[in-house]
């Protein structure tokens, strides 16, 4: 069921509906536009390329198992844009996704490289549970010899679920019961416990057999997925990898990539926008790499919809008083979905449903955050601005690109300025 | 035209209506940040705020004295249960100093400690998963910092608010320091009130954060001495907190920060909080051994022995005591060992042992006069005076305090000379010359009030109570007693109410009113036993017993006659006949009793 009716007339709602925060299924709420149009879909139709997806839909198994980097700004829309692939894929005649937001499962902050792997097992188990498989094949039973048989493991983790199934069961402890943690899987990985210090040394120390097992399950299961019609093949999409620590994301997705490409499952991972540059330069090729582009606010089509996007949460007649006063937030949001709802936000605090939101009260706002911006930067970043060609690899436009300071567009030597800092740093004379 | 700062002042109010918008009738929890100039205008503000937003309620936490790696963490760890666990959204927790554990130190260079990074990753747990509201508060290069070096987070966040000074502050000179000796005077409370001033007006912007926060924790230092010789434990204990916090976190060892815990394990010490005095004493007393400062090593020795003597363990006092006076002599430093032999006295006194005693208070009294340590005189012919005021030689007593007090006066001890007519007024009372008894106790309290040691008020208003209560003047005599308990209360002399309870009830017993005396003696003993005064308790039980031995119920009076006596300490031998006699008595009563 959805919040709140949309789209909102009321101030405190028209405040939660565009906080960055909000949680609302955009999907069955309505609220969900669909930017292919405007954002340019060649990209999703080449994932579903990659993913053995032709253009009418038919499924044909990928001749290797392929591993897609999918990138973005912050605020870009990349998780919305990873569920609506997992929704349009995960059907009987295309695949069995499993859908992982890193941040909702792990403390991120506690996030080893190793944990991603167990992550991956905890998660396809509890989906299949779910779909009514649950087969403990000889590689998980293996798998989990080598992560439970020790006497302090069983007992914590048998201390973490007894709450949760009201049974004790040291003795018999495995992957099919370990998924049943849930919550506690994180309290396990993120706290000093013997489990997550296990764990970590075990497959830090076996990588190349636990791989072996993992491929071993995955054959195995994939059959039994085909049998119960529950798609063709796996495909995991992995949200949230980009906010993770980067040395850690790094062993991950450059120094151990080749055993994260040695696993046999279609993948897609989302990745750190200034850590996208790097690995495109690393050794280990992933099979292609995605970055969702910001949207060009220069056309109208494009404006339009970034208009409907607000104006579906938000009544646009009792908070704006002209289509220039919201056409002017969007153009400073740069194509950034993120920044547009901050700036009506904002609009939407300075107002207070006391009076309309008007092109004057969206550059006050527009100032202040574009202030704020500045004192983020020095000269040596100035001096980068100015120059207004962008080295992608270089380490001041990476950081800038990660900070929103700079904004991605789809095409060749399309980086530019975010409008906000721009107008702030014209208005100052440093341009 | 209206001045620059009154446009600070109406931009400053508009983003209080903006905050007030921001945060009322939420439903879920949200992070709101805000850059403040100085810390009075962030008093002012989180006031103003409150104020606005009464349908929640706030609690404040400042995290200065923590090395925060993990915010989420550390407020798990030092937010009360009921505000982790409270209905969503009930609270709003206003988080301040989070900014002092922006830096620190790492061979001897001050660094990013990568907190900032910490809260990078922590997005999703701090802005979603707690029941409360949080705020966060501190100084604008924090949250530029944060801006910049974590982009995650900084992309959730739409309620950023910049206040600005809205008032001319004109920097004072500090007032001038008062005198060493503790005292709430006038003089302190001047010099207090500057160096908080500085402390708020301290710019928070400033460029060069390792010096700011150096400056900060001189701050936090002198007011945390000045508090703690102000007898202000609760601010004391604040700065303190602050101080070592922030020390540690720049990683400042060595004398600064031993000082610091030396200085913090004595407030706690003359107010009791013996576990912790202790254990501060133990961490000084550890770094010393560490980073070989064997000179200091005696200073410590000789305190943790005042902790133990303060808890009646005397064999542990002394043994410290011996060990304080092995490294005075082994380290050449023989002018304190006057100190200890002195307190070597004070635990012999308390066991009533007394020729012991009286060997150690000469002992003090050589060192001293021999290392020029005159102005510690008066001290201890004031314990010579309180021993034979025990032994009631009331000749030697008034002699011994008279010397103390011509000791006082030369040497400029004046703050101590309330303390010994206090005493002279306890013997004229113990000789029933009431008139001269009341008249040292107004000269106690002359000086006491003069030298700013109200905190022994409460005592001296007490004895007046008892001149009173022995010449049967009960109302007066009742008058004193609140006149004590108030002041007791007042200066945090808790350990000295059960004393004036007792007393209470007896004025009551006298006149016959039980239940009220009852009563005053069940605070009595609620107050020893709160303060751990356990040895106090019997005379306190032995006189309930009585109440109930004359309203002949009789197995409750065996009862509290009983507790009495187990509770005697030993060297009272006189009285722990009088309640074997009295439990005989009581026995043989319920044996007739068909």
């Amino acid at each position: 069921m959805s919040k709140f009716n949309y789209p909102v007339n009321d101030p405190f709602e028209a405040r939660a509906v565009t906080e960055p925060t909000f949680e609302e299924d955009i999907f069955a709420s309505n609220l969900y536009v669909n930017l292919d149009t405007v954002r340019g879909n060649e990209y999703l139709n080449d994932i579903k390329f990659d993913l053995g997806i032709g253009e009418d839909g038919s499924f044909h198994l990928t001749k290797e198992y392929v591993k897609l980097i999918f990138s973005g700004h912050i605020g870009s829309g990349k998780t919305i844009e990873l569920k609506r692939l997992h929704q349009e894929l995960n059907q009987t005649s295309q695949y069995f996704s499993v859908f992982i937001s890193i941040e909702e499962e792990l403390e991120i902050s506690r996030f080893e490289p190793e944990d991603f792997y167990v992550l991956l097992i905890t998660k396809l188990i509890t989906q299949l549970q779910e779909n009514g498989i649950s087969r403990n094949t000889e590689s998980l039973k293996e798998l989990a010899k080598m992560f439970f048989s020790d006497t302090e493991v069983k007992k914590e983790i048998s201390e973490s679920i007894k709450d949760e199934i009201g049974v004790n069961i040291e003795a018999n402890i495995g992957f099919l019961n370990f998924f049943k943690l849930g919550g506690s899987l994180k309290n396990l990985l993120a706290g000093e416990t013997k489990t997550a210090k296990v764990v970590r040394e075990v497959t830090r120390k076996n990588l190349l057999h636990l791989t072996q097992l993992l491929n071993d399950y995955l054959s195995d299961i994939r059959a039994d997925i085909q049998r119960e019609g529950l798609g063709q093949d796996i495909l995991f999409i992995i949200d949230g990898s980009e906010k993770i620590m980067f040395e850690k994301y790094e062993t991950l997705f450059v120094k151990d990539a080749n055993v994260l490409i040695g696993i046999n499952a279609n993948m897609i991972m989302s990745v750190r926008i200034d850590a996208f540059y790097q690995i495109e330069k690393s050794p280990v090729r992933f099979t292609s790499q995605y970055v969702v582009p910001m949207i060009r606010t220069t056309n109208s089509q494009n404006c339009d919809s970034l208009c409907e996007i607000i104006t579906k949460r938000i009544d646009f007649d009792t908070f704006f008083e002209d289509r220039d006063a919201l056409s002017r937030c969007i153009h400073y949001s740069g194509g950034c979905i993120r920044q547009l709802f901050r700036i009506v936000n904002v609009a939407i605090r300075k107002t207070r449903g006391k009076k309309k939101i008007d092109v004057t009260i969206v550059e006050e706002v527009v100032d202040e955050i574009g202030n704020t911006m500045r004192e983020s930067i020095n000269k040596s970043y100035i001096e980068i601005l100015k120059k207004g060609d962008f080295e992608p690899a270089e380490a001041k436009v990476k950081e800038m690109l990660y900070g929103l300071l700079l904004l991605k567009y789809n095409g060749i030597k399309s980086i530019k300025i975010n409008p906000i800092l721009e107008k702030y740093l014209r208005n100052a004379n440093e341009l | 035209m209206p001045t620059n700062f009154e446009l600070e002042k109406a931009y400053n109010e508009n983003l209080l209506d903006e905050i007030q918008f921001t945060l009322q009738d939420r439903k879920e929890p949200t992070i709101v940040m805000i850059s403040v100039p100085d810390y009075v205008l962030q008093a002012r503000i989180s006031s103003s705020i409150k104020e606005r937003l009464s349908q929640y309620q706030f609690y404040d936490i400042d995290l200065t004295p923590f090395q925060v790696i993990s915010l989420h963490q550390t407020l798990q760890e030092k937010l009360p249960k009921s505000i982790i666990e409270s209905e969503r959204i009930t609270y709003c927790v206003n988080v301040f100093g989070l900014e002092n554990s922006r830096l620190s130190s790492e061979d001897g260079q001050i660094v990013d400690s990568g907190m900032i990074a910490q809260l990078n990753f922590e997005r999703e747990i701090i802005f979603r998963k707690p029941n409360y509201i949080t705020i966060l508060w501190g100084d604008h290069d924090f949250f530029i910092q944060v801006q910049r070096k974590a982009p995650d987070l900084w992309s959730w966040v739409t309620n950023f608010f910049v206040f600005k000074q809205d008032e001319i502050h004109q920097e004072k000179e500090l007032s001038p320091a008062p005198s060493d000796i503790p005292a709430k005077l006038p003089i302190r409370e001047e010099y207090i009130k500057s160096l908080k001033d500085k402390l708020e007006h301290l710019p928070l912007n400033d460029s060069d954060k390792g010096r700011a926060m150096l400056e900060r924790l001189n701050l936090y230092s002198l007011l945390a001495d000045e508090y703690a010789k102000y007898f202000d434990y609760l601010n004391a204990k604040k700065y303190y907190d602050n101080a070592i916090g922030v020390a540690e976190k720049l990683k400042i060892t060595g004398y600064i920060l031993n000082k610091l815990l030396y200085q913090y394990a004595t407030l706690n010490l003359d107010f009791r909080r013996y576990l912790k005095a202790l254990k501060l004493y133990n961490q000084v007393f550890a770094k010393d051994f560490l980073e070989n400062n064997w000179n200091n090593l005696k200073s410590t020795y000789h305190q943790i022995g005042r902790v133990y003597e303060e808890q009646r363990i005397w064999d542990k006092a002394l043994e410290n005591y011996q060990k304080a006076i092995h490294w005075k002599e082994k380290t050449g430093q023989a002018y304190q060992l006057g100190s200890t032999y002195h307190q070597i006295g004070m635990v012999y006194e308390q066991q009533r042992i007394w020729d012991k005693a009286l060997e150690n208070y000469q002992k003090a009294i050589h060192w001293e006069e021999k290392t020029g340590q005159e102005y510690r005189l008066g001290s201890t012919y004031h314990q010579i005076g309180r021993v034979y005021e025990e032994q009631r030689n009331w000749n030697k007593a008034l002699e011994s305090y008279q010397n103390a007090i011509q000791w006082k006066e030369k040497t400029g001890q004046q703050h101590q000379l309330g303390g010994t007519y206090n005493h002279i007024g306890k013997v004229y009372q113990e000789q029933k010359n009431w008139y001269k008894a009341l008249e040292n106790y107004q000269k106690a309290i002359y000086w006491i009030e003069k030298t700013g040691q109200q905190h022994q008020l409460g005592s001296t208003y007490h004895q007046i109570g008892m001149v009173y209560q022995e010449q049967r003047v009960w109302d007066k005599a009742l008058e004193n007693y609140k006149k004590a308990i108030d002041w007791n209360q007042k200066t945090a002399q808790e350990h000295q109410l059960a004393n004036t309870y007792h007393q209470i009830g007896r004025v009551y017993q006298l006149q016959s009113n039980l239940d009220k005396a009852l009563n005053n003696y069940q605070k009595s003993i609620d107050w020893n036993k709160k303060t751990g005064q356990k040895h106090e308790l019997g005379v306190t039980y032995f006189l309930i017993g009585i109440i109930y031995e004359e309203q002949e119920n009789n197995i409750i009076a065996l009862e509290n006659f009983e507790k009495a006596l187990m509770l005697m300490p030993e060297h009272f031998k006189e009285r722990k006949e009088i309640i074997k006699e009295s439990i005989q008595r009581v026995k043989s009563k319920l044996s007739e009793k068909p």
